[in-house]
């Protein structure tokens, strides 16, 4: 027991799961694994879990190379920083998003290695909150788990398909890129990343910017929360991959007029 | 010293003794079995009802409807059931129910909670559509994998099962019955369906669900509904879906069609409004699907296997700046 003790601050109750508060500082997710996690992505900063922090995850993993994953810290505010983090994947840290004029929002696909837990962690100023909640692995239903036949579409590689909606407190961009995220953990076929994206405004300033890792899944999908730019009718993305190459597409606004009808209720 | 080490080597020789006994304990205590209650449906037909639920540790994956008939020339399963030591049980019991051999086991599609039991039969007597043989050694292994997974020890003994015989398009007489196959698609590239003439039997497969959301991990919405009108089109007494009541009528092809419109309609309208996948799960669904089973569980999963095509093909192309 002692040798736990340094993990585990509060092991005065260590069995009192169901005893859950809605902030602390234990993990309630009880992983052996978080501690390093924090030491290893967290800089040494203070760390809360906080129930403001919401990873939203499907009840079923069926294709574990491509698990939906929504973290929603919008309860907080505005945020700094916001980190996901896979404490069992081989590469655990999976998507880091600064929300510079954005809200802390991000809605993207990962692949698992096997049952793991999911955080979110999201700085602000000193202090990260964190949440997150636990995937197990693919099977299930009356699903087949897919058979690893990876395709990649070259002709189209960096292909961009995105869209913004106006919604009542500022704009949601959805974008789906064609370009494999090949982590090098296969033999002979290299890393191969999409490795920076960021959104910004028509003047050129940064919305939000995000750095990709190995886990997010091929051709990565995301959702992001802008806020409404004061000028300009489109977005900028640019994307770059880990060779370099430069991705920039236009994405328009949908003018003022349609905002609220368009938009997510 | 050498008398501690002794007593340490003793103790633990014990303790290992006792280790390696341990597991068997449980086993022997109480083996697993699934309860199979046949029902006659028709005179000489019985259908065992599977569980309303998703595959689960509890029920052992013992969801989907199994039926046998008795023929002049011996029984006759549609569908085996999801694990070997399901379709030993089955085999035994359709041997008591009828009195005679298994001499046909036709398997509707590759999906595990249908197939799995084949193994426990010959492989000359056990049909399907012309793909499930090739479908099932490319997939079967990770078909099984999942399957350990999720329902454990109950897969025990379970491997892939390769049917020995392919039913082909057109009748089939076995004693005094004639099954009229028709291969159709849209659950799973390949679903095949039976039509019993002399009873008027319709096992359509996984093609009906009733009172059942209906699952899509290999569907193809289009080709199903195709496959709806043509099972409506068959003057049938009695229809035996792939999972939920046997009942005469067409509730379960109407019901089916109702469930996979609304499916791909609400999909359809959390992407045009910008949703992402787990909040499209989350979005409510009309009133009259709270009377089937696992909707959310069902709607979560369709989200995830029809979104990405949506994304994939309507999300406007930018063009590079």
């Amino acid at each position: 027991m002692p040798f736990l003790s340094p993990f585990r601050p509060l092991i005065d109750r260590p069995f009192a799961r169901t005893a859950a508060r809605s902030s602390g500082s234990r993990d309630p997710l009880d992983s052996p694994l978080w501690p390093t996690m924090a030491e290893r992505y967290l800089g040494g900063r203070s760390a809360v879990f906080d129930d403001a922090v919401q990873v939203v995850l499907p009840p079923v993993t069926e294709d574990q190379t491509q698990v939906p994953v929504t973290v929603d810290a919008r309860a907080l505010g505005s945020a700094d920083e916001v980190l996901v983090i896979a404490d069992l994947n081989p590469f655990p840290l999976t998507l880091r998003l600064e929300p510079v004029a954005a809200k802390p929002f991000v809605a993207f696909r990962m692949k698992i290695e096997q049952g793991t837990p999911i955080r979110a962690a999201v700085r602000r100023g000193e202090v990260w909150h964190v949440g997150g909640r636990y995937l197990d692995a693919a099977g299930g239903g009356c699903s087949v788990p897919p058979v690893v036949e990876k395709k990649v579409d070259w002709k189209s590689l960096g292909e961009t398909r995105a869209r913004v909606w106006s919604e009542v407190d500022g704009l949601r961009l959805r974008l789906r890129m064609t370009h494999p995220m090949d982590t090098g953990m296969l033999a002979n076929i290299p890393l191969f990343l999409i490795e920076e994206l960021s959104v910004s405004d028509a003047a050129g300033t940064v919305l939000a910017r995000l750095t990709l890792q190995e886990p997010v899944a091929d051709n990565p999908t995301l959702t992001l929360l802008p806020d409404r730019p004061a000028t300009g009718e489109a977005l900028t993305l640019n994307a770059r991959n880990t060779n370099g190459t430069t991705f920039t597409v236009r994405v328009p606004i949908p003018r003022g007029a349609s905002a609220g009808q368009e938009g997510r209720l | 010293m050498s008398q501690e080490t002794t007593f340490t080597r003793r103790a633990g020789l014990a303790l290992g003794l006792c280790a390696a006994a341990l597991p068997w304990l449980p086993a022997e205590a109480a083996p697993l079995a699934y309860p199979l209650a046949p029902v006659e449906i028709a005179p000489r037909v019985w259908t065992i009802y599977g569980a309303p639920e998703p595959i689960t540790r509890a029920n052992g994956g013992a969801i989907a409807n199994i039926t046998v008939l008795d023929t002049s020339d011996g029984a006759v399963l549609i569908d085996a059931g999801p694990s070997h030591r399901y379709g030993t049980a089955l085999k035994a019991l359709a041997e008591r129910l009828t009195g005679k051999p298994v001499v046909q086991v036709y398997l509707t599609h590759i999906h595990a909670d249908h197939v799995l039991g084949a193994t426990a039969f010959d492989p000359g007597a056990v049909s399907g559509g012309p793909a499930l043989r090739g479908d099932l050694k490319r997939a079967g292994t990770d078909l099984t994998n999942g399957m350990y997974r999720v329902a454990g020890d109950w897969m025990r003994g379970t491997g892939v099962p390769e049917p020995g015989r392919v039913a082909e398009a057109g009748v089939e007489t076995i004693g005094e019955r004639r099954f009229r196959i028709l291969p159709l698609a849209g659950h799973t590239r390949e679903d095949l369906c039976l039509f019993e003439e002399s009873s008027g039997l319709l096992f359509p497969g996984d093609l009906v669900f009733l009172d059942r959301a209906a699952t899509t991990p290999d569907a193809d919405p289009e080709r199903w509904r195709g496959a709806l009108t043509t099972l409506s089109e068959i003057d049938h007494r009695l229809l035996i879906p792939g999972h939920g009541p046997v009942e005469a009528g067409r509730r379960g092809i109407d019901q089916t069609r109702r469930w996979l419109d609304t499916v791909e309609a609400r999909i359809g309208d959390g992407f045009s409004r910008g949703l992402d996948v787990t909040e499209l799960m989350a979005e409510p669904l009309p009133d009259w699907t709270t009377g089937l089973a696992v909707v959310r569980y069902e709607f979560a999963r369709s989200v995830m296997h029809l979104l990405p095509a949506l994304e994939r093909r309507d999300l406007p192309r930018c063009t590079q700046a």
